[in-house]
């Protein structure tokens, strides 16, 4: 799944909502001069693509998010990390997080806490 | 060929010292990273990031206390660490004059170094040294090797960086980002850059720190994940890790061939995510598990299929997230206590792994003296026999001269009385010396080498000995 720098603008102020969003909303939390049809152009694009579900309610479109953050943020941050930063021979870069080979099982306890804050973060909600 | 001796001799004296300090400390680190890697592992998340940085700084100040530092604290006392000692040409006897025919005390005769019997065949020390140059320039190589290779890789970054195309930061994070560096209480605000590169999040540089993020990364983040990033961020500028990541590097870049050195470096680098990632704990107060969170998102694309790794060990991220669950450390002046102490006391007891030189000279005097008595053995049997007295007389002024009082002076007696007697030089002579134990430490070590070479001139002198009053 890719998305281009706007879409990602778009789809940012759908998630920062946690809810089904019209395109007057979007325009409002965007920091952006974008006309109002470009919003909804863009919303439907990506209704188109299968990442928005939109459905109708009083004379206005609605628009819900089907994919997570995290699950278009993969794709997108996968190279993130070159190897010549790598930080395990020498690098003087402070890393906030590199790349890891991981054991089955850590992998296993990695998506256990995130499956557990999620639902903490729902819970609240 | 002066200056060719010379240099020689400078790289034999220099590859010495070096081996006086890398090889003991090579034995006296693996003891201290025993330790302490012993220490983090029983532990676990029990010990609080404080404690484990403090522990493994421990290795750090290792690395630059000297071997022969000691303790009578230390658990040198208790255990016997090889001595891994630098064995330097042991005192051969002078011989310069052949024409001395004066007889010798059996068993209590003196000698000094000779610089003519160095010019002679000469045994192991010898090899010995040669084995240290030898070593001594492996390392240098490898130093220059590493310095040479780290030094590229970080020009490389740097060029990398500066001539990535900046993206211009959002304008909620231009107005917000000064409010995060109050947050970690750092008084200047620290250089900020969006660049359109495949880069993790990264503090770069190390006397002005910028802190690196990719576009990437801001245009798929929340507001409060990227918070999140930049407070992390911004505690390493606080902490001022660069700083102390230079400071391990060029450590490690001095310790090369050792892998423990290499251990507590990795084992530092990720104690330091973990002081991070409490320090932004700290800034958020209640909000503070979303960092986890946050951590946790981030870190997603970037998980690797497991691997074979050479210094197996427990991931980084799962560690960190399980010391994030943890939240904030209640009883704070209790840890700071319970680390101030913990080091305190290893300091004490395991850094310093030296042995009181003297000691060390008493337990090892014969096993040195028996190398010794044989390698001079094995010389005088080839040198000139009688001029051993040569040797011996101008050892006895040398002692003699030092202190007129001092109750081992040796006294020489020439007998006229002697069947023997004729010109002054031919009349034999003894040698008065005090009982042994009243000769301490070099005295001591010449005493027996000379008694040794003695008994060579006496049987190939075949004069008659005086015998010990």
């Amino acid at each position: 799944m890719k998305l281009s720098d706007t879409e990602w603008i778009v789809m940012n102020a759908v998630w920062e909502a946690g809810e089904a969003v019209s395109a007057r909303d979007v325009l409002e939390s965007v920091e952006s001069d974008w006309a109002y049809t470009t919003v909804k152009t863009l919303l439907s694009r990506l209704a188109e693509k299968g990442i928005l579900s939109e459905y109708k309610r009083a004379n206005t479109n609605y628009y819900e998010s089907l994919v997570t953050r995290d699950q278009a943020r993969a794709d997108a941050l996968h190279l993130l990390v070159d190897k010549a930063f790598d930080g395990t021979f020498g690098s003087l870069l402070q890393h906030m997080v590199s790349r890891e080979k991981l054991s089955k099982r850590d992998r296993q306890r990695l998506a256990e806490m995130m499956a557990e804050l999620d639902a903490k973060k729902r819970n609240k909600k | 060929m002066n200056d060719h001796t010379a240099n020689l001799n400078w790289l034999q004296s220099t590859a010495e010292a070096w081996a006086g300090w890398m090889l003991p400390m090579s034995i006296q680190l693996l003891v201290v990273v025993g330790v302490v890697y012993a220490m983090d592992s029983l532990l676990g998340r029990r010990a609080w990031p404080k404690l484990l940085a403090a522990l493994w700084c421990l290795v750090l100040l290792k690395l630059v206390v000297p071997p022969s530092l000691s303790s009578p604290l230390s658990v040198a006392q208790l255990i016997e660490l090889p001595a891994m000692e630098v064995q330097t040409p042991v005192a051969t006897p002078l011989l310069a004059n052949s024409s001395n025919s004066e007889a010798l005390s059996q068993s209590h005769v003196l000698t000094e170094s000779s610089a003519a019997l160095r010019e002679s065949e000469r045994p192991g020390p010898q090899s010995e040294v040669s084995a240290y140059v030898v070593l001594f320039l492996v390392w240098l190589i490898g130093c220059g090797l590493l310095a040479v290779l780290i030094t590229w890789r970080g020009f490389r970054t740097s060029r990398r960086l500066r001539s990535a195309p900046n993206v211009a930061p959002p304008q909620w994070l231009q107005l917000r980002y000064p409010v995060l560096a109050a947050q970690v209480r750092l008084r200047s605000i620290p250089r900020l850059r969006i660049i359109d590169a495949a880069v993790g999040p990264a503090v770069f540089g190390v006397l002005r720190p910028v802190i690196v993020l990719p576009a990437a990364l801001v245009k798929t983040s929340s507001r409060e994940e990227l918070e999140h990033v930049l407070l992390h961020e911004l505690a390493h500028i606080k902490r001022r890790d660069p700083v102390w990541d230079l400071v391990s590097l060029v450590l490690s870049i001095a310790y090369w061939f050792h892998p423990g050195v290499w251990l507590a470096r990795r084992r530092l680098s990720s104690v330091r995510e973990l002081r991070c990632d409490e320090a932004v704990m700290a800034a958020l107060g209640d909000k503070a598990q979303a960092y986890r969170r946050t951590l946790l998102a981030i870190a997603q694309p970037l998980w690797a299929p497991s691997g074979l790794s050479f210094f197996p060990r427990r991931s980084q991220l799962v560690e960190r997230a399980e010391h994030l669950a943890c939240g904030t450390p209640p009883h704070a002046i209790w840890r700071k206590l319970g680390t101030a102490t913990t080091v305190l006391v290893l300091a004490i007891c395991v850094v310093p792994l030296g042995v009181d030189e003297r000691a060390v000279e008493a337990s090892s005097r014969m096993r040195t003296h028996t190398t010794s008595d044989e390698a001079l053995e094995s010389s005088a049997s080839r040198a000139a026999p009688a001029a051993l007295a040569e040797a011996i007389n101008s050892t006895i002024a040398a002692e003699n001269s030092s202190d007129k009082d001092n109750p081992a002076r040796i006294i020489k007696t020439q007998h006229t009385d002697s069947p023997l007697a004729g010109s002054a030089e031919a009349r034999p002579v003894s040698y008065e010396l005090p009982p042994l134990d009243e000769m301490q430490g070099c005295m001591q070590r010449r005493y027996v080498v000379m008694a040794a070479l003695a008994r060579q001139a006496q049987a190939s002198q075949s004069k008659t000995i005086q015998p010990n009053p």
